[in-house]
């Protein structure tokens, strides 16, 4: 038996799912991305390494800042420029509201409406006035502070490697700040509706992996934590890692996907809370512990969980950060501008290499590049959230199969359709 | 478009791309929910998972570069739909970010992505390229404000226009400094304005995402950037946004329009 799910919506870019189910066992689970290839790691070789963050923040237009912040601090790594601790707060407050408004998009708009049995957002939209208002205003806000950091929502402009070329206004930070409570209590509305979600009962034993650093939940950077199932985790450079992990072409698709010792692997909200829980702010803590759930969480579907209680984690988050660079924030160059390194040439006057990573809100987003003496990149390589986790999914769907495969046509597709949206996939991000 | 009494039947559809304009779009937040209470959408992929319809569009949004096979067909399938096809943003309009590959040779930039695997790699080329075009919504990405303007001009009844001046207009206006004063490759002096100077307030040179105005001084403007900087420097950044093809091709025009003297038609 062979079941096909064409043009999967409401998800970022397009794929379709073929699964093969032979005398009652499931032969295949396939993700096929219907997308084109835009070759980005291609065409950036031969540019300027001053271009990758304008042209990698284009892979994606609903995670755009995480793409320019990994792709500065991989380049920053080969040039050898150490960015100001006030750079480094501004790009954490970029980044943290990337995340909320991304997660509240996904989760509000994307996911929730599969579970009360809707197929169009705008019915789910009209049946939930005030939830809606409340996701919007989240959403707004989040926008409001990359707009005001970053000189634009989709696309930012104002950040570059060694700095800003811009800073934000002081006032604007303020108002913003100033609006904590008020969003916090919209965000509340939003969790508090996924809270009253009966999640499909579904378990797989799968690796989580997730940046990990002392000091704080780790979005901006750090090492890489991997937890395997039944093993205590081990935490590994992001260096090691990505010599580590295996980037596979499969020949069906244009996205490649990847492996860990030749295991699926999950990356994103529900692997961060599952191995980084312990640093989550207190009222992000406060509503994980009311799950009273037994970590780790091996239901996929509660990566929409995760996803609410990391909204409040990157509010309380950003809105200590916003506080902070109010008080703070004082004139000052980017390093770029510095030195006067545009369109010039590798500090380090040969060939060097550069990698990072950051936590994105599908997961951990590695950038490396190679940039020759003038300064012009010989190599790229992305390895982005959704091809990390595509085989974890397409393992995740072998078994859903099974639970599903006796359902009515139209009911197992809406199952499936579910469970692929529940990790929140960027197929945009996987083909680039 | 003629004015109807009932709500406009709406398509939104994307081909490759980052899908950057359509967060735009939802950027708008309640904006955006009070155009939806005006039209009808019927094809949104972003906001809905229900089948295919097959029917008869008022409008179609399309964003995005037609890259594959597929991509090319169903941007054909909607142009024979719809009455009033919309490029939506730079790839739609200019080719987009990936256009860069068409200077480069395609073979090598494909395999420094895939070692194996069978991927369409075509040259890329613009929607009108394969379509006609009934608007274009300039931008990488586009501008939100101008967007919900240029809609509710169609809901009305009326021909959208953009105003014909350059980038440099606003940026002057809101007083930003002029990066290509202080050294910097900026082809705001020939990029269509509309987008308040985005780019200049954060001190970004204007790489032209908007493509030509009408009358732009291309020749001017090249001849200027090339006495200053290395040429490989001027073509990188007319290539980002996909302008170079098309900058060329006004600059020939005007080249074959000047010798007899014949003032820059407006269209």
């Amino acid at each position: 038996m062979k079941i096909q799910v064409n043009h999967i919506g409401k998800m970022e870019g397009h794929a379709d799912f073929i699964g093969e189910i032979i005398k009652g066992n499931v032969k295949s689970a396939k993700i096929m991305t219907t997308e084109g290839s835009r070759l980005i790691e291609g065409i950036l070789v031969g540019r300027h390494f001053s271009e990758a963050p304008i042209i990698t923040s284009r892979i994606c237009g609903i995670c755009p800042v995480v793409h320019k912040v990994s792709s500065i601090k991989a380049l920053e790594n080969a040039l050898g420029i150490k960015p100001t601790e006030q750079t480094v707060k501004l790009r954490k407050a970029m980044l943290l509201v990337q995340i909320i408004h991304s997660h509240a998009l996904h989760l509000f708009f994307l996911s929730l409406p599969d579970f009360f049995g809707l197929t169009n957002d705008l019915a789910f939209i009209s049946q939930h006035k005030k939830e809606t208002e409340a996701a919007i205003r989240v959403r707004d806000w989040a926008l409001k502070v990359v707009e005001t950091i970053g000189g634009r929502a989709v696309h930012p402009i104002a950040c570059e490697v060694g700095g800003f070329k811009v800073l934000p206004q002081v006032k604007e930070l303020r108002i913003l700040a100033d609006q904590y409570e008020s969003i916090l209590k919209d965000a509340l509305i939003l969790v508090n509706m996924v809270l009253k979600i009966k999640m499909p009962k579904f378990q797989r034993e799968t690796a989580f992996i997730a940046l990990t650093n002392e000091r704080e939940y780790a979005f901006y950077g750090g090492d890489v934590k991997i937890a395997k199932p039944g093993e205590t985790a081990k935490i590994i450079t992001a260096d090691k890692f990505t010599k580590r992990i295996k980037e596979i072409e499969d020949p069906y698709r244009a996205a490649k996907s990847a492996t860990l010792d030749g295991e699926p692997f999950m990356v994103g909200a529900l692997s961060r809370i599952n191995l980084n829980y312990a640093q989550l702010n207190p009222l992000a803590r406060g509503i994980l512990n009311g799950f009273k759930w037994k970590l780790p969480q091996y239901n996929i579907f509660h990566n929409i969980t995760s996803q609410a209680i990391e909204v409040v984690h990157c509010l309380e988050e950003s809105h200590k950060l916003l506080n902070e660079l109010t008080k703070e924030l004082r004139p000052e160059k980017s390093q770029l501008e510095k030195y006067n390194i545009i369109g010039q040439a590798n500090p380090w006057g040969k060939e060097t290499v550069g990698a990072d990573a950051v936590e994105a809100p599908r997961g951990t987003l590695y950038h490396h590049y190679k940039v020759n003496a003038d300064g012009y990149l010989r190599e790229a390589q992305i390895i982005t959230p959704t091809v990390s986790f595509l085989r974890n999914l397409e393992a995740d769907i072998t078994k859903y199969l099974s639970n599903v495969k006796n359902l009515p046509e139209k009911k197992r597709a809406i199952k499936i359709r579910a469970l692929i949206r529940a990790y929140d996939p960027c197929i945009s991000c996987a083909t680039h | 478009m003629k004015k109807t009494t009932k709500r406009p039947k709406v398509a939104i559809i994307s081909l490759t791309s980052c899908e950057g304009c359509q967060f735009v779009m939802l950027d708008q937040g309640k904006k955006f929910l009070a155009l939806l209470k005006n039209i009808d959408i019927r094809e949104f992929r972003l906001l809905e998972d229900d089948p295919e319809k097959n029917e008869q569009y008022d409008i179609c949004l399309v964003e995005g570069n037609p890259v594959t096979k597929d991509n090319i067909k169903l941007l054909q399938y909607m142009r024979k739909n719809s009455k009033y096809l919309i490029a939506l943003g730079n790839c739609a309009a200019l080719g987009g970010v990936w256009e860069i590959k068409n200077y480069q040779d395609k073979k090598k930039t494909i395999r420094q992505v895939y070692k194996k695997t069978k991927v369409e790699n075509p040259d890329i080329k613009e929607l009108d390229n394969f379509v006609k075009v009934d608007l274009t919504i300039p931008g990488c990405p586009i501008d939100g404000d101008e967007f919900m303007e240029i809609v509710w001009q169609l809901l009305k009844g009326r021909q959208p226009q953009i105003t014909q001046n350059p980038v440099c207009d606003e940026c002057q206006k809101n007083g930003y400094v002029c990066l290509l004063q202080k050294g910097q490759v900026c082809l705001g002096p020939i990029t269509l304005g509309g987008c308040k100077a985005v780019c200049l307030k954060s001190k970004q040179a204007c790489w032209g995402c908007r493509g030509l105005y009408e009358g732009a001084q291309n020749e001017n403007l090249i001849k200027h950037l090339l006495k200053k900087f290395p040429k490989e420097r001027v073509y990188h950044a007319l290539e980002i946004f996909g302008l170079r093809d098309g900058f060329f091709q006004a600059l020939n025009k005007d080249a074959v329009a000047a010798k007899p003297k014949a003032p820059i038609k407006k269209k």
